[in-house]
């Protein structure tokens, strides 16, 4: 029996993008105003399977999310260590201080690309930024602050997908 | 015990641990360990990379990430948030 499952999104508004990326690269996602559309589900496993799937993605999408006023902190010691020891990307996006790579880091904590929560912590967060070609900056938090900043690849960004990342 | 030194930490003994849970091999050469005990970071370098390194999660439910050079892929780091659940999460390979 085929029914349709009506999901309402809050802040539609925000994540529209976000949305709209998720039901492009699902045709099980359809959206519908403010509202995510899960269609043709047959079964009742299917079914809880595929709201499993679509939490999972609206949690790492929506939740990870920090609400407007919330602050990160970006502490002395850590943007000196990414300054000194992931210099790489530093270079590659042309920063030239250590007050460059925390505005830098800042940035994409308060507008990334895509924020994924740790598989294992609650309160670990990955913010990524892409930064050209086939590699993001990935910002990892712990709560409110953010602990280290480094490039990932194609490659890696599909390893974390399948094993780090909600 | 919280470690606040790197004088805590038998950098031998951790990595010959990761080699074994991870069933990975690491150089043996290290050029640089930084510990941040207020950020919880452990920072251990093998060698700088050519152009640019890629992090990568290691399998364990502790966040390691190696990193690899971009143009050789050897392994240049490794960074550990929160090295002292690291060492407790390989406690039965130590």
């Amino acid at each position: 029996m085929k029914t349709r499952t009506r999901v309402v999104i809050k802040s539609a508004d925000r994540l529209a993008p976000t949305l709209e990326k998720l039901a492009s690269v699902s045709d099980e996602l359809k959206l519908v105003g403010r509202n995510m559309e899960i269609l043709h589900i047959s079964t009742r496993c299917y079914k809880n399977s595929l709201l499993n799937k679509l939490s999972r993605l609206l949690e790492a999408y929506v939740v990870n999310f920090m609400e407007d006023g919330d602050e990160f902190t970006v502490s002395d010691n850590v943007v000196k260590h990414v300054f000194r020891r992931h210099r790489d990307w530093v270079n590659m996006i042309g920063l030239k201080s250590v007050e460059d790579v925390r505005t830098f880091m800042m940035d994409v904590l308060r507008r990334p690309d895509e924020v994924y929560r740790d598989i294992f912590h609650d309160n670990i967060r990955y913010f990524l930024r892409r930064v050209g070609g086939d590699y993001w900056l990935c910002v990892i938090t712990v709560g409110s602050e953010a602990r280290t900043a480094y490039l990932i690849n194609r490659k890696k960004y599909n390893r974390y997908r399948v094993a780090r990342w909600l | 015990m919280a470690i606040t030194s790197l004088l805590d930490i038998d950098l031998r003994l951790l990595i010959e641990g990761i080699e074994r849970a991870c069933r990975i091999v690491l150089p043996r050469k290290v050029t640089e360990a930084y510990l941040d005990p207020k950020a919880e970071i452990l920072h251990i370098r093998f060698s700088e990379p050519r152009r640019m390194e890629c992090g990568e999660p290691l399998p364990l439910k502790t966040l390691a990430t190696i990193f690899r050079d971009e143009d050789t892929n050897e392994i240049t780091a490794i960074e550990i948030l929160k090295p002292e659940d690291l060492l407790n999460e390989l406690n039965p390979y130590l």
